[in-house]
């Protein structure tokens, strides 16, 4: 995984879970080629279900979320409890943003 | 590697009694496929180059293959004769686990009914650290490869765990089930790594802490060999795979320690 740069802030899980689905739907279809470019993936849909995320596609994910928190996943929280749908992976790793 | 004599030798050589052993500990494994009816098969150590390519285990995991090579001319000196420049591939490859022989076997068949198979081979990987009795250039594998319906698959899998626990138990070890994923090559396999972890298609009993020692898997292959090896259910869509696969030597090594 890339190093995680200053995270966006992302004011609630909210907008965070918001934030996934916009990139699953509308950004890893232009990283990943095999992504189709007409997903409607909702906070509930199923993540792995059918291949929709991929070997490949899991990178790019697992990469927005280092780089949306700031932090690196730890290999033990990669379970499918906390990935298999966005609601999930909001639950798991959106962090409250520091106060300055 | 192990010495015998001062030679090297790239698996344990084993006296009578070690072979006894060896071999009462294979029984119990051989004994479990004869239970659930499994067709007992033998398979050479060689395999051919296509079939691993097609398997796509050259890709994902080349640094682990061993060819078979042939002189390009016999006649040259000693000193050079198994130089690289006089070695050419031959197209064999030595195989670096039982199960893959098996899927070219159902190739193209549709299954009218749930195939599973046994086979004991000696496997051969190039493995970078080698410790006799844990990781060896050459070891034998025993394995149990189901193929059919997804359904069928999971309900055997519960019995298959408790089964190998209680050999364990049977021989003093003290296993673990851990959820694992293979050693691929390339950082871009390193998303099929994630995926295994996330899906949990491979388990792993292990037994010891430092570090733990997988000495048996189950390894959940969804359609893949399907799907390559073209194996139809009867509505057409792709059969599901898994194998069990025991280490032998491994087995051989933490009992006898036990």
């Amino acid at each position: 995984m890339n190093k995680p740069l200053d995270p966006p802030a992302f004011a609630s899980r909210e907008l965070f879970a918001r934030a996934l689905c916009h990139f699953i739907n509308h950004e890893l279809p232009q990283l990943h080629k095999k992504v189709p470019s007409n997903l409607q993936v909702s906070r509930d849909t199923p993540l792995f279900d059918d291949g929709l995320i991929d070997s490949m596609g899991i990178l790019y994910l697992i990469n927005f979320v280092e780089q949306a928190t700031g932090q690196t996943i730890p290999q033990q929280k990669i379970v499918m409890k906390h990935f298999q749908t966005v609601t999930a992976i909001a639950d798991a790793f959106w962090m409250q943003p520091a106060t300055p | 590697m192990s010495s015998c004599q001062n030679h090297l030798t790239a698996s344990p050589v084993r006296t009578d009694a070690e072979v006894a052993r060896f071999e009462t500990i294979d029984r119990y494994f051989l004994d479990w496929a004869r239970e659930w009816s499994a067709e007992e098969v033998q398979f050479p150590a060689l395999i051919d180059q296509t079939i691993l390519k097609r398997a796509e285990f050259s890709s994902a995991f080349p640094h682990l293959l061993m060819s078979a090579c042939n002189c390009v001319d016999p006649a040259k000196p000693t000193a050079k004769l198994l130089q690289a420049a006089n070695l050419e591939p031959s197209g064999w490859l030595l195989s670096p686990a039982v199960c893959y022989h098996a899927y070219p076997r159902w190739e193209g068949a549709t299954l009218t009914q749930p195939q599973i198979l046994t086979a004991r081979g000696r496997c051969f990987r190039n493995e970078t650290e080698l410790i006799p009795g844990r990781r060896q250039l050459e070891f034998e594998m025993r394995e149990i490869v189901l193929c059919g319906e997804p359904d069928w698959i999971e309900t055997l899998l519960p019995e298959a765990r408790s089964r190998i626990e209680k050999v364990a138990a049977e021989l003093g070890l003290d296993g673990r089930w851990i959820t694992a994923e293979d050693p691929f090559f390339l950082p871009s396999a390193q998303g099929k790594a994630l995926i295994q972890r996330l899906q949990e298609t491979k388990k792993e009993f292990v037994v010891g802490d430092s570090p733990p020692l997988a000495i048996a898997s189950i390894n959940r292959h969804g359609t893949f060999f399907g799907e390559r090896f073209h194996i139809s259910l009867q509505n057409g869509t792709p059969a599901h795979t898994t194998c069990i696969a025991f280490g032998l030597d491994r087995w051989h090594t933490v009992a006898k320690a036990s």
